[in-house]
């Protein structure tokens, strides 16, 4: 069989594929009784069969035995079993996965990852994909009830633009936060609309609402930050082991998800927000620590929110149009009215050309009060 | 070609899988590999060729025998079991795990923690170790959300027994509460968010309903639905949500400076045409007059709808309505205070009917 040359063994015969070589080394391993010497080794299986001097040999073993260890095959030396023999071997308690046995959800949750990796979401990489084979293998996705359960399951996990870089770093940075390593990667702050260099201590990972976070030290700022990991451009890279302390206390849940009107560093105001019945109910199944809601009897209600950035909070009433207002204080209210005026301005009469720049609106009377 | 630990990898988990299913079909092999029919066969047909153990006698050779579109091994019983789990393996399904949760709530809640415990039980110590630390330093919190996660649950019940739900939806494009029976067909998670894809038992084509706004659900246990043949919830992922019905019309919105940026990074960029005082134009199809105006007014006073005219007039009419409900010297309808001046909007009375309804 014609091979390509392998590419990290500058001095390696390439005679054998290096696939071939491996799944030879392993199946000799695996298939013997007794620690296979060296000897046992070289000249013997195919891929170690070559006229290669004896460093190269054993050069090549070395790799082969760190590139096997990290797809989870432990080849171990066994300096003198009971019968006395000496060599290697695969531990096959420490090989061989054990035994999963998985109930009918579990592996319906499995099935429809699975269907996911391997369909809308390669960008989640080769680990998620192995993994979720290995899990199944005692229950394999495909019986027929399951499969068709499956399929009216669909995980989006954020595919499209980004996805594989986005996956890449969420990997590193999980590293990183369980190994303490401080991590550096271009970040795109989307407030001041700049990316800049950010070097920080990770203390953990967190998911809400859609998005990953990481939340560390940031050095730059010399403060706790939060960072969202589809906005981290190019590679994260990752210095030593251990170099920084997690604060004692540090919980990474009550550092993510906090609304876009906390983000702010100014004096809070306390703000008031009417829904109507129509959605009151879903602001109060969303309640988050700290804020009040009061219900009324026809099932409106009112939120009660301390806000610092105070735009954020009129976009966030704003957004629901007539079904909430802006119920105090007296400032707030005026300010939602004002915001609600220049809209109202410039949806009047016909739009002024984008090219042409500048802001205010003009034109009044065509559009207004027709039904739509 | 894969690389070769990738082909490795996938050899070490196929022979195994073989052996306790013998005469696997290719198509299947290939789902579970995630490669295409055509790649198991080139993979096996290279396995024939490679491997064995010294001395290489016939039956030292790992036997892989094809019948059809059925695959069969023989002389592989030393590689009884896949690898163990790596720990990046286990870290990233664990990631997949945590988004899951972190976007259903509890209605996947036990499976979720019982795969995890599973997970961890089948590392080895140290790296099971080091999976515990990732658990609580890699979460998704489930705080809030937790009826909505209940009524996904029952959806999917519902769904697994083809029966029809009585729901009350907040449809925003009405801007209120709507009751209707619908045939629950599948469940999609996008972007945080899960939808039930449902078909309206009238119009009989099927709609994706956000969970958290459908406000409360009932199982019609005495009406049993015929699901369509080929239903693919996978078909409904990402911009797949929102496909065109056909009869959308033609948006544009005009962005200003200060809120570009929010638009640049959520828009497909063959939308956006940028502005010469810093802002966009993002161009997009809509068949909701509502979900048009809700993107404007959450960029308010920022946004302006350049077409089409019927939108900009109903952006116009919103804002009207508000202020005309909010003017000066008209007490704001907060609570506390047990002043009820001003109108019922005009959304709430609409809104009326549907409440009763609710209500039974």
């Amino acid at each position: 069989m014609e091979s390509p040359p392998d590419p990290d063994g500058p001095g390696a015969d390439d005679r054998v594929e290096k696939t071939e070589r491996l799944l030879n080394l392993v199946s000799c391993l695996l298939a013997a009784r007794t620690p296979v010497p060296f000897s046992g080794i070289r000249g013997e299986v195919v891929g170690y069969d070559d006229d290669a001097d004896a460093e190269a040999m054993e050069k090549r073993f070395d790799r082969d035995k760190a590139e096997l260890r990290a797809l989870g095959v432990p080849i171990e030396y066994v300096a003198m079993d009971r019968h006395g023999n000496s060599g290697y071997g695969i531990r096959k308690d420490r090989y061989f996965l054990p035994e999963i046995s998985l109930d009918a959800e579990e592996a319906l949750v499995l099935a429809v990852l699975h269907r996911m990796a391997v369909e809308g979401g390669a960008a989640l990489g080769p680990n998620l994909l192995s993994a979720l084979q290995k899990v199944s293998a005692d229950s394999p996705p495909g019986d027929a009830l399951q499969s068709s359960l499956a399929e009216q399951h669909a995980f989006g996990l954020r595919p499209g633009r980004g996805a594989v870089e986005e996956h890449e770093a969420l990997e590193a940075l999980t590293e990183a936060v369980l190994t303490r390593r401080r991590v550096r990667f271009r970040y795109y702050a989307i407030g001041p609309d700049r990316t800049l260099d950010r070097d920080v201590d990770p203390y953990g990972l967190g998911y809400h609402g859609g998005h990953w976070y990481l939340v560390g030290f940031d050095h730059l700022r010399r403060a706790e930050r939060s960072f969202r990991v589809d906005r981290v451009r190019g590679r994260v890279k990752a210095g030593p082991a251990g170099a920084f302390e997690v604060p004692a206390g540090f919980r990474v849940q009550e550092r993510i998800g906090r609304p876009p009107w906390e983000f702010e560093e100014r004096r809070p105001v306390k703000g008031r927000i009417r829904f109507s019945p129509a959605i009151a109910w879903m602001v109060k199944e969303n309640l988050r620590p700290g804020e009040r809601f009061a219900e009324e009897a026809d099932g409106s209600g009112v939120l009660e929110i301390e806000a610092r950035d105070r735009e954020a909070l009129l976009r966030f009433a704003m957004k629901h149009g007539r079904l909430a207002e802006v119920a105090g204080p007296p400032d707030l209210r005026r300010e939602a009215r004002a915001a609600w005026q220049a809209t109202l301005d410039m949806h009047r009469g016909a739009p002024r050309d984008p090219g042409a720049g500048g802001s205010a609106a003009a034109g009044r009377g065509a559009g207004r009060g027709r039904a739509p | 070609m894969a690389a070769p630990l990738e082909r490795l990898r996938r050899a070490l988990t196929l022979i195994p899988l073989l052996q306790r299913r013998q005469g696997m079909r290719i198509t299947a092999i290939a789902r579970y590999l995630g490669v295409t029919p055509r790649e198991v066969s080139e993979e096996i047909r290279d396995l024939v060729m490679m491997c064995g153990v010294p001395p290489y006698f016939p039956h030292n050779y790992i036997g892989f025998f094809i019948e059809g579109d059925r695959v069969f091994v023989r002389f592989a019983e030393h590689f009884r079991r896949p690898v163990r789990l790596t720990l990046p393996e286990a870290l990233s399904l664990n990631l997949a795990l945590r988004t899951l949760e972190g976007s259903s709530g509890r209605a996947f809640g036990p499976a979720l923690l019982g795969l995890r415990r599973k997970i961890r039980e089948v590392l080895a110590p140290e790296e099971a170790r080091s999976l515990q630390d990732a658990e609580r330093r890699i979460v998704a919190p489930t705080g809030p959300g937790a009826e909505a996660a209940r009524r996904l649950q029952v959806l999917r019940d519902a769904m697994a027994r083809t029966r029809r739900c009585r729901i009350v939806y907040f449809a925003s494009h009405r801007g209120a509460l709507t009751e209707r029976v619908v045939e629950p067909l599948g469940v999609v998670e996008n972007g945080g968010d899960w939808y039930c894809v449902a078909q309206d038992s009238v119009r009989r084509t099927p709609v994706p309903f956000r969970v958290d706004r459908i406000r409360t659900v009932t199982v019609l246990e005495d009406e049993e639905f015929e699901p369509p043949p080929h239903f693919d919830a996978s078909k409904w992922r990402g911009p797949e949500m929102f496909r065109p019905r056909g009869d959308e019309s033609a948006v544009r919105i005009r962005f200003g400076p200060e809120v570009a940026r929010f638009i640049r990074e959520q828009s497909d960029p063959r939308e956006i045409t940028e502005t010469p005082d810093g802002g966009v134009v993002r161009r997009l199809r809509s068949s909701s007059i509502q979900w048009v105006v809700a993107q404007v007014l959450r960029h308010a006073p920022h946004a302006e709808v350049l077409d089409p005219p019927e939108v900009r007039a109903a952006v116009a009419e919103t804002c009207a309505a508000v202020l005309a409900a909010t003017a000066p010297g008209r007490a704001p309808r907060a609570a506390g205070t047990g002043r009820r001046a001003g109108r019922e909007p005009a959304a709430a009375r609409s809104r009326a009917p549907a409440r009763r309804r609710a209500g039974r």
